[in-house]
C-alpha cells in the first residue's frame, strides 16, 4: 500500500513554482523524513498531501484518495502545522472536546490520558501554554482520531532540546502503538537520523532523492583519491557530487556495484553527508552522465 | 529493567547498539533467563528512535537465540551468557592481571599496552582465518 | 461543529447582548416621557431625539458585519488555526455554513429586536414624524434585518479575501456604508412608482405651514395655475403675469408682502413626487428582499473562495 503517491506534482504561486515536477511513491508504515532548506517546498508538499492546497500541475493521492476529499478522507489523515496553531482562548479540555465533536472516530481515553501524563492543566487556556506544551497539545489533536497518515511540519523546530526530546519520545510511542505512516519535515538531521527510516530530500521545489534510509546508505559511497577527472568513472557509478582541491578529489556516488579501482579510498556515507550532497548540487550543474536507474 | 541508550556518533547502526547492550547486560548478569525485555513502545518512549529499529534488534536477538517473542506477552530472554565457564573467566582475569603488572614493570604506558593488545589480537585473528 | 461555532462566537454574542440590553432599557425608560411630550410644543426636540437615535442605529448592521463577519474567517487565517480545524474531519463548506449560521441567527435576532424596540418607541411620534423618511426608514420594519445579513455576508467575504481582521473590518464598514447609502439615494426612490401630489407652493418664500405632506418627498417643482413650470417668479410667463396683474417686476421696488400676496392671487402650486406613508411596507419588503439576495450572493462567493483559494 502506498501512503503518498505524487505524479509530476507542481504548485505555483503567481510566477514562482514552489514545487515542481515531483514524483514519489511513499510506502506505508514508515516514518518518513522530509528534509530541505527553508523555502525548498516542504510545507507546500505537506499541505498538498493533507488537502490544504490544490495542485497547479500533476496529481497527488494520500492513502489512495484525493487529499481533503470529504470527511471520510479527512478523518484518515492527521496534520500538525508549522508553529502548532491552537485556539488561544480555548482551554486544553475544550480542544479535546473540539477533537471529539469534529471527528467521527476519536480516542477519548488516549487523549485525556496523554494530557494528564504530560502534566497539562485541562482548564488552562491554550494561549498560555509554553511552546513545547502547545506542540504536545497539537500532536494530541492530530493523533486523537487515529489517523492512518500523520504529517508534521517542522514540529520541533522552535523547541528547546528537552522539549524536543520529549516530543519525539511521545511521537515514537504513538507510532509504536497506532502504527500510522508518519511524514515529518525537519532541517535537524540528527533527529531525522534517529527517527526516520524513509527519506525525501527537497531542494528548490524538486525532489532530489527519495527512498528507504537503509538502502540509500548502502547504495551510496564516498570516494577519495588524488585529484583526477571524474569522467573516467564507469557508468554504473552515478555521480552525485564532486569536489576538488588542488591535490584531492572527493566524489559521492550512487552504485550497486563494488568499487574496484584501487586508486580510490572507499568510505561509507552517513545520513547527514548524503543529504547535504543532494541538497547542495543544484539540478543544473550536476554531471549529466549516468542518469536513470542504477543497473542491477 | 534494562535502560537503553543510543550513541549517534559511534558509527554502529542503532539496532546493533541495542543488540550489544542486551548482550552486555546478559554478560554482566543484569538480565537473566526468563526476564522480559522492555516493550517496543517502552524503548522508543525512552530513547526516541524508530520502532522498527527496536523490532529489528529484537529479531536479531531471536536469530542469535538469545530472546524469544511470545505473542501478546512480550519478548523474553531465553539464554544467559554468564553461565558457562565462569570459573575459566576467573582464571583468565587473574592471568591478565599478572600480565599487566609485568607490562607496567617493563615500562609500557596505557596507550602502548592497548596498542600491543590490539595488534596481537588482530594478528591472531588473521591467523585463525588463514 | 455547532458547539465550536457557538464557543468561538460566545464572547461577541455576550457583548452584543449587553449592548442591546442597555439600549433597550434606555428606550423603555424614556418612552413614557416621550409619550407625554408628544402632544406639546416640545415635540420638535422629541423628533430630534428620534432622528438622533435613528442615526445611531444606522450603524448597527455595519457593526454586525464588521465585528461578527470580518473575524469569522480572517481571525482563523491570521492565527493559522484554519490549518488545525480544516484537518479535523469537517469539510470547509460545512465549517463555514455552521459558523455563518450561528452568526446569522444572532444578527437576525439582534436586528429584529432593535427594529421592534425602535418602532415601539417612536409610535407616539409617528403621526408627526415620517416613517418613510430617510432618517428612520432603515431602522424599523424588516430592513435592518436584511442590512444585518448583508453586512455579515460582506464582512465574512472581506475577511476571506483580505485575510487580516482589522483591514477586513475597515473594508466592511466602508463597503457597507457605500452600498447602504447609494441604495438609499439611487435605488429606493425607484423601488415603487412614487405618488404625484400637489400642494400650495412652499417655494419663493411663500410659506404655508399646512402644506406639509406626510411622506418622503423626492422632488418638488412649482407650476402656475395653467400648469406651466415656474423657475423664477420674475421671469417667463409668470413674470409677465405678475407685471400685468399686480404691477410687480424685479425692479419695481415692491415689498415682500406685496410679492407674496400677488403670487397667492395668481396661484402657485408645487407638484410633488413622493412616497407617502402608506408606501412604507411596500418599500421595506422590496428593499429587504434585495439586500437579502445580495447577502446570499456574497455568501456564495465566500464559499467558493475558501474552497478554491486558500492554503
Amino acid at each position: 500500500m502506498i501512503a503518498i503517491d505524487a505524479d509530476h506534482l507542481g504548485k505555483r504561486y503567481g510566477q514562482r513554482w514552489a514545487l515542481r515536477d515531483c514524483t514519489l511513491s511513499v510506502p506505508e508504515g514508515h516514518i518518513v523524513g522530509l528534509v530541505g532548506a527553508n523555502g525548498a517546498g516542504k510545507t507546500t508538499l505537506l499541505h498538498l498531501a493533507v488537502g490544504l492546497l490544490v495542485p497547479t500541475a500533476g496529481t497527488i493521492t494520500a492513502l489512495g484518495a484525493r487529499p481533503g476529499a470529504g470527511p471520510q478522507q479527512l478523518s484518515r489523515v492527521g496534520f500538525l502545522a508549522q508553529d502548532a496553531p491552537v485556539y488561544s482562548s480555548l482551554t486544553v479540555a475544550e480542544h479535546l472536546r473540539l477533537g471529539q465533536r469534529l471527528n467521527p472516530r476519536w480516542e477519548r481515553e488516549l487523549a485525556t490520558d496523554r494530557v494528564r501524563r504530560l502534566g497539562l492543566d485541562p482548564g488552562q487556556r491554550a494561549g498560555r501554554l509554553s511552546g513545547g506544551q502547545r506542540s504536545q497539545l497539537a500532536l494530541t489533536m492530530a493523533m486523537g482520531k487515529r489517523p492512518e497518515l500523520l504529517a508534521l511540519d517542522e514540529p520541533v523546530a522552535s523547541l528547546d532540546p528537552l522539549a524536543r526530546r520529549a516530543f519525539l519520545q511521545d511521537l515514537m510511542e504513538l507510532a509504536a502503538d497506532l502504527t500510522p505512516t508518519v511524514v515529518l519535515s525537519s532541517h535537524l538531521l540528527s533527529d531525522v537520523e534517529r527517527v526516520c527510516d524513509y527519506l525525501i530530500v527537497l531542494a528548490d521545489g524538486q525532489v532530489r532523492l527519495h527512498g528507504a534510509v537503509d538502502e540509500l546508505l548502502a547504495d551510496h559511497k564516498i570516494l577519495t583519491g588524488p585529484r583526477r577527472d571524474v569522467q573516467s568513472l564507469p557508468s554504473s557509478q552515478e555521480i552525485v557530487r564532486v569536489s576538488h582541491t588542488d591535490r584531492q578529489t572527493t566524489v559521492v556516488i550512487r552504485t550497486a556495484q563494488p568499487v574496484l579501482d584501487p586508486r580510490w579510498v572507499v568510505s561509507t556515507i552517513g545520513l547527514e553527508e548524503l543529504v547535504l550532497a543532494y541538497m547542495s548540487s543544484s539540478a543544473g550543474d550536476r554531471p549529466t552522465r549516468a542518469l536513470g536507474p542504477v543497473p542491477a | 529493567m534494562i535502560e537503553f541508550r543510543i550513541d549517534p556518533g559511534s558509527g554502529v547502526a542503532p539496532y546493533r547498539q541495542l543488540v550489544q547492550q542486551v548482550r552486555q547486560a546478559l554478560r554482566l548478569g543484569l538480565l537473566h533467563e526468563g526476564d522480559q525485555l522492555p516493550t517496543v513502545k517502552g524503548v522508543v518512549g525512552q530513547v526516541a528512535i524508530n520502532p522498527n529499529t527496536v523490532l529489528k534488534a529484537y529479531r536479531e536477538l531471536e536469530h542469535e537465540g538469545l530472546a524469544e517473542g511470545r505473542p501478546g506477552l512480550g519478548t523474553f530472554v531465553t539464554r544467559s551468557l554468564t553461565d558457562s565457564t565462569l570459573a575459566a573467566h576467573k582464571a583468565l582475569r587473574a592471568e591478565l592481571s599478572r600480565w599487566l603488572v609485568k607490562a607496567r614493570r617493563a615500562g609500557l604506558d596505557d596507550d602502548s599496552i592497548t596498542a600491543l593488545f590490539d595488534s596481537t589480537f588482530r594478528g591472531t585473528a588473521e591467523e585463525d582465518i588463514a | 461543529m455547532s458547539w465550536l461555532a457557538w464557543r468561538q462566537f460566545r464572547t461577541q454574542a455576550l457583548l452584543a447582548a449587553a449592548a442591546t440590553a442597555a439600549i433597550v432599557v434606555t428606550l423603555v425608560l424614556t418612552r413614557d416621557r416621550l409619550a407625554r411630550v408628544a402632544g406639546t410644543e416640545d415635540i420638535s426636540t422629541a423628533l430630534d431625539s428620534l432622528q438622533l437615535l435613528g442615526t445611531a442605529l444606522i450603524g448597527l448592521p455595519a457593526f454586525v458585519g464588521a465585528f461578527w463577519g470580518a473575524p469569522l474567517i480572517a481571525r482563523e487565517l491570521e492565527t493559522g488555526t484554519h490549518r488545525l480545524v480544516w484537518t479535523q474531519s469537517v469539510t470547509r463548506g460545512r465549517w463555514l455554513a455552521i459558523k455563518l449560521a450561528v452568526a446569522a441567527v444572532a444578527a437576525v435576532a439582534t436586528a429584529a429586536l432593535f427594529s421592534a424596540t425602535f418602532t415601539w418607541w417612536s409610535v407616539p411620534l409617528d403621526q408627526f414624524g415620517n416613517r418613510v423618511g430617510t432618517a428612520n426608514f432603515g431602522q424599523r420594519g424588516v430592513a435592518p434585518v436584511a442590512y444585518a445579513l448583508f453586512a455579515l455576508a460582506l464582512g465574512t467575504l472581506m475577511g476571506a479575501i483580505i485575510r487580516r481582521t482589522l483591514p477586513a473590518m475597515a473594508a466592511t464598514l466602508a463597503g457597507f456604508f457605500v452600498v447602504r447609502f447609494t441604495f438609499q439615494w439611487v435605488v429606493r426612490p425607484r423601488l415603487r412608482a412614487p405618488v404625484i401630489a400637489s400642494r400650495p407652493s412652499n417655494e419663493f418664500g411663500v410659506q404655508d405651514g399646512s402644506s406639509a405632506l406626510n411622506g418622503w418627498v423626492l422632488s418638488s417643482h412649482p407650476v402656475d395655475a395653467a400648469g406651466r413650470a415656474v423657475h423664477d417668479v420674475y421671469a417667463g410667463e409668470f413674470g409677465r403675469q405678475m407685471a400685468r396683474v399686480c404691477g410687480i417686476t424685479i425692479d419695481s421696488g415692491s415689498s415682500e408682502g406685496e410679492r407674496i400676496e400677488c403670487i397667492n392671487r395668481l396661484g402657485l402650486t408645487d407638484i410633488v413626487r413622493l412616497h407617502p406613508d402608506n408606501h412604507f411596507w411596500g418599500l421595506q419588503i422590496r428593499e429587504a428582499i434585495i439586500f437579502t439576495l445580495l447577502a446570499l450572493i456574497l455568501a456564495g462567493v465566500t464559499f467558493w473562495w475558501i474552497k478554491r483559494r486558500i492554503s
